[in-house]
């Protein structure tokens, strides 16, 4: 502190940095999750991390695989587009035209142009050129029949730039010549110019395809791309240059099918050959990995995911954003989220490095937890054992999966008894596209015993064709089930199937007579009813809450809701927030704090309670920057700073006076009582912190009688305290300063609620 | 560059051509300013081509030794890469790689010059070029040059021939604002050089658009190519002519049947040409537009000709395996006539008027479809063409029957749209329409709530369109809608879109029991990160078109609106907005 008071003093210093008081502020050292928890084992979140990398990369691996058969079909045309962009070509064109593939996709580009990547180094080798044998023999070089070339906005910045950067992004790869031959800056071609590339590639010997990516295309200067397009499409065909654009924007109307319509004149436009190729996005691909992750009746995801999860995925994905990369990492928050439960240590309850953890003794307090829940009640008598315990809980494992298993194949069934029995049109516009997601929280939830009553009321109104179009599929999914065990344990269903189409007559041949149910045969009367019978029972056998079977909670993230603040927080309201009621923050961290102290370390409920009335604090009693703000939210569209400062120090005096105060009363309780000195808590402000140092400093006199120096010292006080407090506030970006009014300043926000 | 569909002898471009041809092989004046409004590509590749004969024609015996350099103004977007591209064409100097990619260099006596430095440096290197021709042409003498002699004695060391050099900058316009500094010297080459050289700049401006300021270029020698769709023959002419350089290329092509431009229906694509021309004429001059369309709708035209002449072909086949069975029965002089008949059947043939007049008038309606997808290139041709193929066997259905146009299809279709937004998305879109349309000062009236809402849309229907007596339309507002979006700073747009959200989104939304105050709800949605993002994406989408600049960070950002009324209303009707209401000129 001297060296600040020493620099205070120092006339010719103008800028004076002074710290905030560390003393105060240093949180105590936490980790994310302390061990002294009381139901966790001692190293129980190291071991729970590992079983969640393990889940995690099980559930991730499933979703990128998913992703990337969506986007293999884009792909292989990019390839396809790529590879004839010269060889098929409309005859009678008055001039040629630069190939441009445009591939739009607005979530999961990053995967989607991967695998574009990957499509076009799979295009087979050219064959080797017989034209210059002695090189090749030389030295083995590269003959790929597509050379690419990655641009980023930022390269190309200006032409020369993308120039440079399209000619050298080929020129300077290695392995294609054999030689690579020093050129002078000065007297060989510049590098910018097309015509290096065009001497390069002639000297290749052979002529493979030149892709461009231009990445983030909206961020390019469309002047600049212009300009290069135009520099381009002047060397083709001889240099077989292919431009592929990633567009992140949707096309918005017909007369503007991309955002090269939209922003590129005719003039550019009529030089190019644009295909447009745009990947599957939107609720529907999060509607497709949901329902193939952990709806797919051959896939177990060690996690399931409960309703309120699932109905917030919904809600965000329509309403905000809709892209894989979003969906991932919602995904993994939900993973991270369901692994803080310390019980989560039994994901895989047949590991070996969990059991045998789980027999030191130190896990005697975790186990004893464990029983308690699986023998029902807290006091039970019965003492199990470790081993016993981990076959409790393995089997609960395994009845939980069998019902989460039976709970897909059930919805698999609906969806097609839905598709067929009613018809439901599935390109009805953008709502069909979340239609199955949104079923699944009620599925979940069990609250679908109206709806398979109504499909099995359905179906037993179906005509013969609907039934020989409905029993096909139906067997045709339980036939083509991949995993042995469900194709075991729903072996009743297949012969359920299989014996209904043995039974069903033939469809006759006029459709429009036999679509009316009235007029159906008795053979189909009867059937349609045995078949809706037995679909409402399976369904309903099979439609079960996941949360009731016993120890869920490992397995099923439940109504566990989801962390939203952290994938959509709103930062500005939360800031405004803390500063106008600091206290409110402050106590919710200590209360964060306590909740991770070990239950002996503790202090008791009364000792949190001690002051906490639930009063609003004074305004003395805040930090100096919250006192500033209030100020300032009082205030008009421009603050004058003066007049701020001037009512800045009214509240520093009162907060003087009042410290001042409490101090001499505190004084006299300790003379007159002269005992143990009062609790520390963790809860202590600030401001009473300070009211101990200045207790320290000063002496106790009546708060007039201040004498010159000390009144000097005090108003050097405040104004530094002032600037500190406007400076924090100025760096939270809540003024602006204005160029022309001295002394003022300009608010930037104004909706404040108080 | 282009592949030259045009000859010296193109239609329409004859007078000029030979115009320019004259003057170079003769005396030309140092710079020439071609100006062609309507066909600049058309012009640039006939200036090609005279040129390039004139250079080949001369070296066999012409008028002068003509070399030439071909630049385009785009391309050679700095001083060092027109000197480069100038000398090296010039000097017909190939740059190899194994060289290390050397630019010309003058004459071997003085290796490692330089002469792309600055205009000084160009200038001794076109005289250097000089010395280097005469040099070669000395170490080669042709007896045919020997022929002409006379008045070049006064520039050319070596007996009875010119060197004169040619340089023709295409889009010369451009040059005014990638190299303006070159542009005086150059109109004053030849004096600067004091060699032969011609300078010709071919624009579609006129000169005296890029001229630069001060009179300190000389006027040019000028021509202008005359309007070639005023010449309709030659229009048609051109056009036709794409026909025989298509023949070779639609062998190969998968988009097109082999035997589409087979020399015989060639009269029948010069009167689809004219068809299609008279068709165009009022919007399209453009020749090569022209070319393109007439390219993108042949394939699907010719079609039925060529399947009806197939299914001829397979009759007349077996037809003849028939009678060949019944030959040894009655064979005869008549059988050997049919033989012959069917021998010439298999050859394709010119359809008859009456077909000829049917395809046209079937395919006229299709011409007016592909005019408005192709022109503004929606699709492209390739894909329009295989998109809008007739049905099969179109010739044989009876003339009632024959399909109507199929419905316009700009391409394939695209499942995304605007309206596969998400929500919140749709949302900032309709606010930001509203912020752009309406003025800033009514949006209290607009969207205020509380005591004042009853002022609200008092004036709906009494905006003063009519113009005053007497003031002749001064008085006239015309409505914000059509005179484009203004800008609106980013607290604006979060306002209108809270309005929006409490009105039309606080019911669907999901429970949030913590909030308890009317509308705090939206004001904690509408300062999300997430609705952040959105903005930025729309603005990286143009969507929303950014006004300030993206560097300053301190200032309030500001925004314009990019979509159009019916994209605003489509959206707003999504959401359950009545847009009109919330509009201060409502439609």
């Amino acid at each position: 502190m001297s060296s600040i008071d020493r620099d205070l003093e120092d006339p010719t210093k103008t800028c004076v940095y002074i710290p905030p008081h560390h003393t105060d502020e240093r949180a105590p050292e936490v980790t994310p999750y302390p061990y002294h928890q009381w139901r966790d084992l001692s190293d129980g979140y190291e071991r729970r991390m590992e079983v969640y990398k393990l889940s995690w990369t099980k559930c991730l691996n499933r979703v990128q695989s998913i992703v990337r058969n969506l986007h293999a079909s884009i792909a292989a045309n990019v390839a396809h587009e790529v590879t004839h962009a010269y060889t098929d070509i409309l005859p009678g064109l008055p001039y040629p035209e630069l190939p441009v593939i445009a591939v739009s996709s607005e979530g999961g580009s990053s995967s989607l142009y991967g695998l574009i990547v990957q499509e076009l180094d799979r295009v087979p080798i050219a064959c080797p050129d017989f034209r210059r044998p002695h090189r090749s023999m030389s030295k083995q070089l590269k003959r790929p029949q597509v050379i690419q070339n990655h641009l980023y906005p930022a390269d190309c910045l200006t032409l020369t730039a993308m120039m440079k950067a399209v000619v050298t992004g080929f020129v300077d790869q290695d392995g294609f010549v054999s030689e690579p031959v020093k050129r002078k800056p000065t007297t060989s071609l510049a590098n910018y110019d097309i015509n290096l590339l065009q001497t390069w590639h002639s000297a290749l010997g052979y002529s493979p395809h030149l892709v461009i990516f231009l990445h983030d295309f909206e961020q390019f200067d469309p002047a600049v791309v212009q300009d290069a397009l135009y520099i381009c499409s002047l060397h083709i065909p001889r240099l077989p240059l292919v431009f592929v654009l990633a567009l992140s924007s949707p096309p918005t109307s017909p007369s503007r099918p991309s955002y090269l319509h939209a922003t590129y004149p005719r003039d550019t436009l009529a030089l190019l050959r644009v295909s447009m190729l745009s990947g599957p996005s939107g609720p529907a691909i999060v509607q497709e990995i949901i329902m193939k992750t952990f709806f797919d009746a051959d896939f177990e995801p060690d996690i399931m995911l409960g309703p309120r999860v699932l109905n917030f995925i919904v809600d965000f994905s329509t309403r905000h954003c809709a892209s894989v990369d979003g969906l991932i990492s919602m995904l993994q928050l939900v993973y991270m989220r369901h692994f803080v439960d310390p019980i989560t240590i039994l994901t895989h309850p047949k590991a070996s490095s969990v059991c045998s953890r789980l027999h030191d003794n130190d896990a005697r307090q975790f186990m004893d937890v464990l029983q308690a829940r699986i023998l029902g009640s807290p006091a039970a008598e019965d003492n199990l054992d470790t081993d016993a315990i981990l076959r409790e809980v393995s089997v609960a494992h395994d009845a939980f999966r069998k019902k989460a298993r039976g709970v897909r194949v059930a919805f698999n069934v609906m969806r097609i008894v839905k598709s067929v029995a009613l018809e439901r049109n599935t390109d009805a516009g953008g709502q069909a596209d979340t239609a199955d997601l949104e079923m699944l929280p009620p599925v979940l939830r069990g609250r679908l015993s109206k709806d398979i009553q109504y499909l099995g009321k359905a179906t037993k109104k179906l005509s013969v064709q609907k039934l020989h179009r409905l029993l096909p599929e139906l067997h045709a999914f339980f036939h083509n089930l991949e995993s042995v065990v469900v194709r075991r344990e729903e072996e009743f269903a297949r012969a359920k199937i299989v014996s209904l189409m043995a039974q069903l007559p033939e469809p006759e041949d006029n459709p429009e007579v036999a679509d009316v149910p009235l007029e159906r045969p008795p053979a189909v009367v009867q059937i349609a009813a045995a078949c809706g019978e037995w679909l409402t029972e399976f369904l309903e056998d099979h439609s079960v809450r996941l949360d009731e079977c016993v120890l869920s909670d490992i397995w099923y993230t439940g109504n566990t809701p989801f962390p939203s603040e952290l994938i959509n927080p709103a930062p500005r309201p939360t800031v405004v927030a803390a500063l106008l009621h600091p206290d409110e923050v402050v106590r919710a961290h200590a209360e964060l704090l306590q909740a991770h102290k070990p239950a002996a370390d503790r202090p008791s409920q009364s000792d949190l309670d001690e002051d906490d009335d639930g009063r609003e604090p004074e305004l003395w009693e805040l930090p100096d920057t919250t006192i500033l703000f209030r100020r300032f939210v009082e205030a008009g569209r421009m603050v004058n700073v003066y007049d701020w400062f001037e009512s800045f120090k009214v509240v520093l005096e009162d907060q003087r006076r009042q410290l001042r105060h409490q101090a001499r009363q505190r004084e006299s309780a300790a003379r007159k009582a002269s005992s143990a000195p009062p609790a520390k808590t963790a809860r202590r402000s600030k401001v009473k912190k300070r009211a101990e140092e200045m207790d320290t400093d000063e002496d106790v006199e009546s708060p007039e009688g201040l004498d010159e120096e000390e009144m000097e010292q005090w108003s050097v006080e405040v104004q530094a305290r002032f600037m500190r407090a406007l400076h924090e506030l100025d760096f939270t970006g809540f003024i602006k300063h204005t160029g022309r009014k001295a002394d003022h300043v300009i608010r930037a926000i104004y909706d404040v609620p108080d | 560059m282009d592949p030259s569909h045009t000859a010296l002898r193109t239609p329409g471009f004859g007078t000029s051509a030979s115009l320019l041809s004259t003057l170079l092989a003769s005396y030309p004046p140092p710079f020439i300013s071609i100006y062609d409004p309507e066909n600049p590509r058309l012009t640039a590749s006939v200036v090609r081509n005279a040129v390039t004969n004139l250079q080949e024609g001369g070296s066999s015996g012409g008028t002068a030794k003509i070399h030439s350099a071909i630049v385009n103004a785009v391309a050679c977007f700095t001083p060092r890469l027109f000197y480069d591209s100038v000398l090296n064409a010039l000097a017909e100097w190939e740059p190899s790689w194994e060289d290390g990619c050397n630019n010309w260099s003058g004459l071997s006596t003085m290796p490692g010059q330089r002469f792309n430095e600055n205009f000084d440096a160009f200038v001794h290197g076109l005289q250097a070029v000089k010395t280097y021709l005469e040099q070669a042409s000395n170490e080669t003498p042709k007896a045919a040059s020997g022929k002409w002699k006379g008045k070049a004695k006064a520039t050319s060391t070596n007996e009875g021939e010119v060197y004169r050099l040619v340089i023709v900058i295409e889009r010369a316009e451009r040059l005014k604002q990638s190299m303006p500094e070159l542009l005086v010297p150059l109109t004053r080459l030849a004096e600067l050089t004091q060699l032969d050289v011609t300078i010709i700049l071919l624009s579609d401006l006129r000169w005296e658009e890029f001229r630069p300021p001060l009179g300190a270029a000389p006027d040019p020698f000028y021509i202008d190519i005359p309007l070639l769709s005023k010449s309709v023959p030659d229009t048609i002419d051109i056009v036709t002519s794409a026909f025989d350089h298509a023949a070779g290329a639609s062998v190969s092509s998968s988009f097109t049947d082999p035997e589409a431009y087979s020399a015989v229906l060639r009269p029948l694509y010069s009167q689809f040409s004219a068809t299609l021309f008279s068709i165009c004429s009022p919007f399209i001059h453009n020749v090569h537009e022209l070319m393109y369309l007439a390219a993108a709708r042949w394939p699907g035209f010719i079609k039925p000709v060529l399947d009806a002449h197939r299914a001829y072909v397979q009759e007349m086949e077996r037809l003849r395996v028939d009678r060949q069975s019944h030959e040894a029965e009655d064979s005869g002089a008549e059988s050997r006539d049919d033989m012959q008949d069917h021998y010439e059947a298999g050859m394709l043939y010119l359809p008859s008027e009456d077909t000829r007049i049917r395809l046209i008038r079937h395919f006229t309606p299709s011409i007016t479809i592909a005019v408005e997808n192709l022109y503004p290139r929606l699709a492209h041709a390739a894909e329009w063409s295989r998109a809008n193929m007739p049905p099969a066997d179109l010739l044989t259905l009876a003339p009632g029957h024959m399909p109507g146009p199929s419905p316009p299809s700009a391409g394939p279709v695209n499942a995304r749209d605007v309206r596969a937004f998400p929500r919140t998305s749709k949302f900032v879109l309709v606010a930001a329409f509203l912020a752009s349309t309406n003025p800033a000062k009514t949006d209290l009236r607009m969207f205020g709530r509380g005591a004042s809402e009853r002022t609200r849309r008092v004036r709906r229907g009494v905006s003063p369109r009519k113009a005053k007596a007497g003031t002749g339309g001064a008085g006239i507002k015309i409505p914000q809608r059509l005179l484009g979006p203004l800008p609106f700073p980013l607290e604006r747009l979060l306002a209108i879109l809270g309005v929006l959200l409490e009105e039309h989104d606080a019911e669907v939304r999901p429970q949030a029991p913590e909030f308890a105050i009317p509308g705090e709800y939206t004001d904690m949605e509408i300062s999300r990160v997430s609705v952040h993002a959105a903005i930025m994406e729309l603005a990286s989408m143009r969507l929303l078109t950014r006004a300030s600049s993206a560097d300053k960070v301190d200032a309030t950002p500001t925004f314009k609106c990019g979509i159009s009324y019916d994209v605003a209303l489509q959206l707003a009707r999504d959401l359950g907005i009545l847009l009109n209401d919330l509009l201060w000129d409502s439609v």
